[in-house]
C-alpha cells in the first residue's frame, strides 16, 4: 500500500524523479571512474571501463522508472501528448478527421433517437398494446366528437342489463337509451 | 552459452532485496557503487550484475520504507546517494532471513535425501 502511495505520487512528480535518478547515475559513474583512476587507468579509460562496468545506462534508467511509477501510466500519457502534437501539426487531416467523426457520431445518435423513440420505448398509454385508429370509409380518420356520438354506451342500465349502443359504425346519431326505467 | 556465463550465479528475484538489506545492517550506509562491489567481493565474482540492476531493487526497497536514501559525500569528496537500512528494513530483514534459512534447509533435506 505504501509502495502504491510512492509510486503513485511518483506520477506527479516525473521531473524532479528523474533528476534525481540522473544525479544518482552521474554520481554512480564517477565513483566507479575514480576508483578505476586510482587503479592506474589514464582518465579516458577509466570513464570507458566505468561505462562497461555499470552496464547500460539507459537500461538501468528505464528500470529505475518503472520501479518507482506506473511506467504505463506515464507512457500513455506520452502517448495521448504525442499524439495531440501530431493532430496540431496536420490541421487539415485533424479538421477532416473532427468532421468525419462528428458526422458519424451525429447521424447515429439522430437515427438512434428516432428508433429508440418510435421502436424501442413503449407509448406512454396503459396497454398501449390494445390502441386503436378508428377510420372511416372515403374521409379518413374519425373526428373525436363523432367517436364520442358513436363509442358502445359505456353505462350499466340500472336494471342490470348493459346495452351496447351505436354498433354500427355509419349511423349518424345515435339514440341513446332512457336513462332509468 | 559459455561454461563461464552459466557458472555464473542468476539473482533470483527477491534475494536481491535480501541481500542488499544484509549488506547495509552489516556495513551500515552506502552507496550504490559501495553495494555492487561489496556483492561482487562476497561473492568471489560469482554473483555478477550490472550495477544499474540495483536500481529497481533499491526503489522498491526505499519505497517500502525498508531502506531511505539520504545524499552526501564520500570520503574523496564526491556527492552520492547513500542508502541506510530503517527499522521496518531490519524487521524485514529478519521475516526473510527465516524464510530463506526454512526454504534453503527444505530444498538441503530434499536434495540428500537419496543420496
Amino acid at each position: 500500500m505504501r509502495r502504491f502511495l510512492a509510486r503513485f505520487a511518483n506520477l506527479f512528480r516525473g521531473r524532479g524523479a528523474e533528476r534525481e535518478m540522473s544525479r544518482e547515475i552521474r554520481s554512480h559513474l564517477a565513483l566507479i571512474e575514480e576508483d578505476f583512476e586510482r587503479r592506474g587507468l589514464p582518465p579516458e579509460a577509466a570513464q570507458s571501463a566505468a561505462r562497461r562496468a555499470y552496464g547500460g545506462v539507459e537500461l538501468a534508467k528505464e528500470l529505475h522508472r518503472e520501479a518507482r511509477s506506473f511506467a504505463w501510466i506515464e507512457h500513455l500519457i506520452k502517448d495521448v501528448r504525442y499524439g495531440g502534437r501530431n493532430l496540431l501539426r496536420t490541421p487539415g487531416f485533424t479538421a477532416v478527421a473532427v468532421i468525419a467523426l462528428a458526422l458519424g457520431i451525429g447521424a447515429n445518435t439522430a437515427i438512434f433517437s428516432v428508433v429508440n423513440a418510435v421502436l424501442l420505448r413503449p407509448l406512454a398509454y396503459k396497454d398501449a398494446g390494445r390502441l386503436v385508429t378508428i377510420l372511416h370509409y372515403g374521409t379518413g380518420p374519425v373526428a373525436t366528437a363523432n367517436y364520442i356520438d358513436w363509442r358502445p354506451e359505456p353505462f350499466v342500465r340500472s336494471d342490470g342489463r348493459s346495452r351496447l349502443l351505436g354498433r354500427k359504425s355509419n349511423q349518424r346519431r345515435c339514440a341513446r337509451a332512457p336513462a332509468g326505467p | 552459452m559459455s561454461s563461464k556465463a552459466t557458472d555464473r550465479i542468476v539473482v533470483l528475484q527477491g534475494t536481491l532485496d535480501l541481500i542488499i538489506l544484509r549488506t547495509l545492517q552489516t556495513m551500515g550506509a552506502q552507496h550504490a557503487y559501495a553495494i555492487a562491489t561489496r556483492l561482487q567481493q562476497i561473492s568471489g565474482d560469482l554473483l555478477h550484475l550490472n550495477q544499474g540492476t540495483l536500481y529497481p531493487a533499491l526503489v522498491r526497497l526505499e519505497q517500502q520504507g525498508r531502506i531511505k536514501g539520504t545524499w552526501a559525500t564520500t570520503e574523496s569528496n564526491r556527492e552520492a546517494k547513500f542508502y541506510s537500512i530503517t527499522r521496518a528494513g531490519e524487521k524485514a530483514l529478519w521475516e526473510e532471513t527465516r524464510r530463506w534459512r526454512r526454504m534453503s534447509g527444505l530444498v538441503d533435506k530434499l536434495l540428500s535425501e537419496g543420496a
